[in-house]
């Protein structure tokens, strides 16, 4: 039995593959091994773009897809390999919200139904109790009484997303894989969900694995972040500390591209990646940014060798060859 | 109604050289008590060389505006008002075969999706060749030179190679880079892009905006950016326009409307967006409450009145339609529909009914 000292979640060395063979060869690699842990009611977020990977691990770990190899730890038990009965009953425990949330709600149900479902599913309390106990997590997210009998079209996207994560929250999940859960939303309502996703993490204690591409959003609702580059991790810590002073080039030229709504603050001319770089599907051993990154400088070694995950400072890791070189970019205080 | 939106754009545009004078536009969809009112009763000035910002949320009326701007509203959408004058045309009273040679030489669009802006069974330098000679009347084989030069010019490397290449061989980025050389095809004076960046990752939106920038000066295009990301149009544009349930609620030159919003909507909406160098550290951050109106059901009075913490139950807000007011500022003049602006202290220069004409242009 696991102690509540340990990490809710741990992933080790987490591969995927899509295609090729049975032996995994031949495939497109797009996990290269990640590791990564979240913590009792501590919230993981991970940042990058498209392409990165990070979906791909949010899947991974509710087993939305296999993962090729590699171990996902829930609670002192490996869900990696688990199937059958065990695994659903898991499920349970944890739960996605997505970007979309039309996708998580059937058009034909009611929001009421919507929500009653995973409690029959999981079999949790008595029948008649149900409703009520949907009613009541419905009451918590914020959406009156009168819409739980609409269907899904009657209500704005805020309203969806509002009941998608009732129906999440409702079996009681210890982790909950939060994937894009305001991007779709209107601007002036994603500020209310975020508030919400806040409330009821405090309320009941959840862990979230935060998928985002926003990265004032990531900043400002993670406590850790792990920054994802063409299925690898390029740099991870502390929220505060990891925006404050960006060690990784690749996190730094993400932080130069984000434009601020001040017309008075433009963007600095820094170099940005350059342009039509997609990430190469498969860049061998060396470091996924090596062909965008302004501080390799032609050097071979950055594609030829995976490099060392370095510890600058205490829980704070990047994966870079030449560390040393980068240039210091600090984020003035405000 | 006829109201005149004076805002001035800033220093890098001349006030009094109009472009584009749009009026009272007003575009519907559906029929019957089910219509929407997604355009109700825009008007504005676009300046030579300027970049307006046109700011709002999903039914806010900003894409229908474009599309109204480009005569591309479908049936069983229509425009039932206003007009458009471009350097003195009246656009709006053309037939659609005039609108042919308007559409993609005068005006072109860039979308939010550039696959739906070409054919996917034809390759790009073709489809850029195509719409140059549609308006230019040269040969194919000038009109490739210029299509693989356009190409080099918004930054694909090895334009000649590239020009044979089908859309699905291009990256989202350079998709959209295509669609911006085609747009610009034929030196059109005004450029509109709907949302040009929304679908791609912040390192390529900052490349494109860059881009963007620099090629509508160097080819002298006005630039109408349409977007719901407060941070682009910052970076991007000189005069902003916020709109709100079909009505432009607030406009004016960035550096205030961005930086000192007057309207209650603009200022709630800079306030919930989480920004990086304001970061409100484990707080709770300032949400606007509710959700935007139905506009099939518009409450009378300001639009925002629901969700308003200031106007939310004052008799005004609730009841009366706000007029425009007009504001001088160092960066020039502000027009804000709001019946309790923010910074009172500022001297409203005028206020009356909209049939004024209130013309602030020299006062700023």
């Amino acid at each position: 039995m696991s102690t509540s000292t340990d990490p809710l979640l741990r992933v080790e060395n987490l591969v995927k593959v899509y295609g090729g063979r049975a032996d995994g060869r031949g495939g497109t690699k797009v996990l290269h091994g990640i590791d990564l842990q979240i913590g009792r009611g501590e919230t993981l977020g991970l940042v990058g773009e498209s392409g990165s990977g990070k979906s791909t691990t949010g899947r991974c770990i509710v087993r939305l897809t296999d993962p090729t190899s590699g171990r996902v730890e829930f609670d002192g038990i490996d869900l990696a390999t688990m199937r059958g009965r065990p695994l659903r009953t898991l499920r349970r425990r944890i739960q996605m919200v997505f970007q979309d949330p039309a996708s998580s709600l059937d058009s034909r149900m009611t929001i009421l139904e919507s929500v009653v479902e995973p409690l029959h599913i999981h079999r949790i309390g008595d029948p008649a109790g149900r409703e009520q106990v949907a009613l009541d997590m419905l009451e918590r997210v914020g959406l009156v009484q009168r819409l739980c009998g609409a269907k899904p079209h009657a209500l704005s996207g805020g309203q969806q997303q509002r009941a998608a994560i009732a129906r999440a929250l409702v079996t009681s999940p210890d982790l909950v894989i939060l994937d894009e859960p305001v991007s779709a939303l209107d601007v002036s309502v994603r500020a209310q969900v975020l508030n919400l996703l806040k409330d009821l993490q405090a309320e009941l204690g959840l862990s979230y694995l935060f998928i985002v591409h926003d990265l004032a959003v990531a900043e400002y609702f993670s406590d850790r972040v792990m920054v994802m580059y063409g299925g690898r991790v390029m740099e991870a810590g502390d929220s505060t500390e990891l925006f404050r002073a960006p060690s990784h080039p690749y996190t730094q030229a993400l932080l130069a591209a984000v434009p601020l709504p001040d017309p008075r603050l433009r963007l600095p001319e820094l170099p940005t990646p350059a342009a039509g770089g997609r990430a190469p599907a498969s860049p061998g051993d060396g470091c996924a940014f090596a062909l965008r990154c302004q501080v390799r400088a032609g050097r071979d070694v950055c594609v030829t060798d995976a490099p060392p995950l370095d510890s600058p400072r205490e829980g704070h890791v990047v994966a870079c060859h030449f560390l040393h070189e980068v240039p210091t970019l600090v984020k003035e205080s405000s | 109604m006829i109201e005149h939106i004076p805002a001035s754009p800033g220093p890098r545009v001349a006030d009094n050289d109009v472009l584009l004078r749009v009026r009272g536009t007003r575009t519907e969809f559906g029929a019957g008590d089910q219509v929407v009112p997604a355009v109700n009763d825009v008007s504005f000035d676009l300046r030579r060389l300027e970049r307006l910002g046109i700011v709002g949320e999903s039914g806010s009326g900003k894409s229908a505006l474009a599309r109204t701007l480009m005569r591309l509203i479908e049936h069983p959408g229509r425009v039932v008002g206003g007009t458009i004058e471009l350097d003195g045309r009246r656009l709006d009273q053309l037939d659609e075969s005039e609108w042919r040679g308007v559409r993609g030489k005068d005006i072109a669009m860039v979308f939010q999706d550039p696959m739906s802006g070409f054919n996917p069974l034809r390759p790009i330098g073709k489809q850029i060749v195509e719409a140059i000679t549609l308006h230019q009347d040269v040969s194919r084989a000038v009109a490739k030179r210029q299509a693989v030069d356009l190409l080099g010019d918004v930054e694909i490397v090895d334009p000649a190679r590239k020009f044979g290449a089908y859309p699905h061989e291009f990256s989202g980025g350079m998709r959209q880079r295509a669609m911006i050389a085609m747009a610009l095809a034929n030196d059109p004076r005004i450029l509109i892009a709907d949302e040009p960046t929304t679908a791609l990752d912040v390192t390529t939106q900052a490349t494109i905006l860059r881009l963007m920038r620099r090629l509508s000066d160097e080819r002298g295009a006005a630039l109408i950016l349409i977007s719901h990301d407060l941070g682009v149009v910052a970076q991007m544009c000189d005069t902003v326009q916020v709109m709100y349930a079909g009505k432009t609620v607030e406009r004016g030159p960035a550096l205030e409307v961005l930086v000192n919003p007057r309207h209650r909507y603009t200022e709630a909406l800079l306030q919930s967006v989480v920004r990086r160098d304001q970061m409100v550290s484990g707080g709770r951050l300032p949400a606007i409450p509710g959700t935007p109106p139905n506009l099939r059901a518009l409450p009378p009075g300001c639009p925002f009145e629901a969700r308003c913490h200031v106007g939310r139950g004052r008799t005004d807000c609730s009841t009366e339609t706000p007029r425009s007011s007009g504001f001088a500022t160092q960066h020039g003049s502000v027009t804000v529909k709001c019946h309790v602006p923010a910074e009172p202290e500022l001297v409203a220069l005028s206020q009356g009914p909209d049939e004024l004409r209130v013309d602030l242009g020299g006062c700023a």
